[in-house]
């Protein structure tokens, strides 16, 4: 019962994925919603982030603000391969969590 | 080349693209499977969690209904709701692939579509190609080891269960940030309104995240958006991205 019921909750979840990609017009849509839908990647990408950083670890919030300065420092510099970025990061959390 | 040979060094591109969101999805799909059987639901249960919704934060919330009983109903409509927001990601993706891709083609691309995927495709689109559009051989590469590594990882989770300290997993959870981040921050150089964008989701996201949880991005991404739209639509020609 519980099966058929996640299986349910994969067709919602398919279903609004999958559904704009059937319903694309032949014509891309131009001008202002255009605008607005080029906006989305970055502000999805911003809310995703914050506040979910902070509250990582419910007890040290300092293990998501290390990981994220470091993540920070790291783009900031130089151009760092993005794979090494999320291991210093990473590290960075995890060195915080055991100190 | 032979078509053959394209696709395939297309969907090569695809995988090697994929790497980072890999790295977030190991640690994040490893914990998922701790929480879900902490939170005493089946194997299978939580597997499928993972395999059949494969929508991040909001398997945990699908997983702590389930774990409560709440009624069927209910956890489709929240399940809906939580989610809504890949129907825009997916409208605003959709501009970008090629749309005389068959239906199959589609539903599989469309199934993986995650918000790190579509942030990852995004992004490389930006990167001198902006008129082509995403060929599914890409799009196929990039999802496939995301998805994979979801399902392998979900299930060590699950086995680890007994062994794994869970005060550790939070740590390791940041990798998905620093992937947020990554991704983030080369675009707002020289860009006022990516800027705008940028503060203004976030603010929304961390202002309204006590009152609406999960949903939250699907507000804050309309708010984000809707600024991004007001600042002046003078273009920059800062806005590369790594």
């Amino acid at each position: 019962m519980t099966i058929l019921l996640i299986a349910a909750m994969g067709i919602v979840t398919f279903l609004l994925r999958f559904t704009p990609l059937l319903l694309a017009k032949k014509v891309p849509i131009e001008g202002k919603s255009s605008g607005f839908l080029d906006n989305l990647p970055l502000a999805v990408l911003s809310s995703l982030t914050i506040p979910g950083i902070f509250q990582v670890d419910a007890e040290t919030p300092w293990v998501g603000i290390a990981a994220g300065l470091t993540a920070v420092l790291l783009v900031c510099i130089r151009k760092v391969p993005l794979f090494l970025v999320i291991v210093a990061s990473t590290l960075a959390a995890l060195l915080v969590k055991v100190i | 080349m032979t078509d053959y040979s394209r696709r395939m060094s297309l969907f090569r591109r695809g995988m090697l693209d994929s790497v980072p969101i890999v790295m977030g999805y190991v640690p994040a799909c490893i914990t998922f499977g701790l929480v879900g059987k902490s939170l005493s639901l089946g194997n299978w249960e939580v597997f499928l969690l993972s395999a059949l919704v494969y929508a991040g934060a909001s398997q945990f919330i699908g997983a702590k209904l389930l774990a409560a009983g709440t009624l069927a109903p209910i956890i489709l409509l929240l399940t809906l709701i939580i989610n809504l927001r890949y129907g825009f990601i997916s409208t605003s993706f959709s501009q970008r692939i090629n749309r005389q891709s068959g239906l199959w083609s589609k539903a599989m691309v469309g199934f993986g579509l995650t918000e790190e995927v579509y942030a990852i495709s995004m992004i490389s689109r930006r990167n001198g190609e902006r008129k082509e559009k995403l060929s599914t051989a890409y799009l196929l590469g990039l999802e496939l080891p995301p998805y994979a590594v979801t399902l392998l990882s979900t299930w060590t989770g699950i086995i680890l269960a007994q062994y794994i300290p869970e005060h550790i997993l939070p740590a390791l959870n940041t990798s998905l940030y620093a992937l947020l981040i990554a991704l983030i921050v080369p675009q707002l150089r020289g860009s006022k309104r990516s800027i705008v964008i940028c503060i203004s989701a976030a603010a929304s996201s961390w202002l309204l995240e006590p009152y609406l949880g999960a949903s939250t991005v699907l507000v804050s991404m309309m708010i984000g958006a809707w600024a991004g739209g007001r600042t002046s639509l003078k273009k920059t020609n800062g806005r590369e991205a790594a």
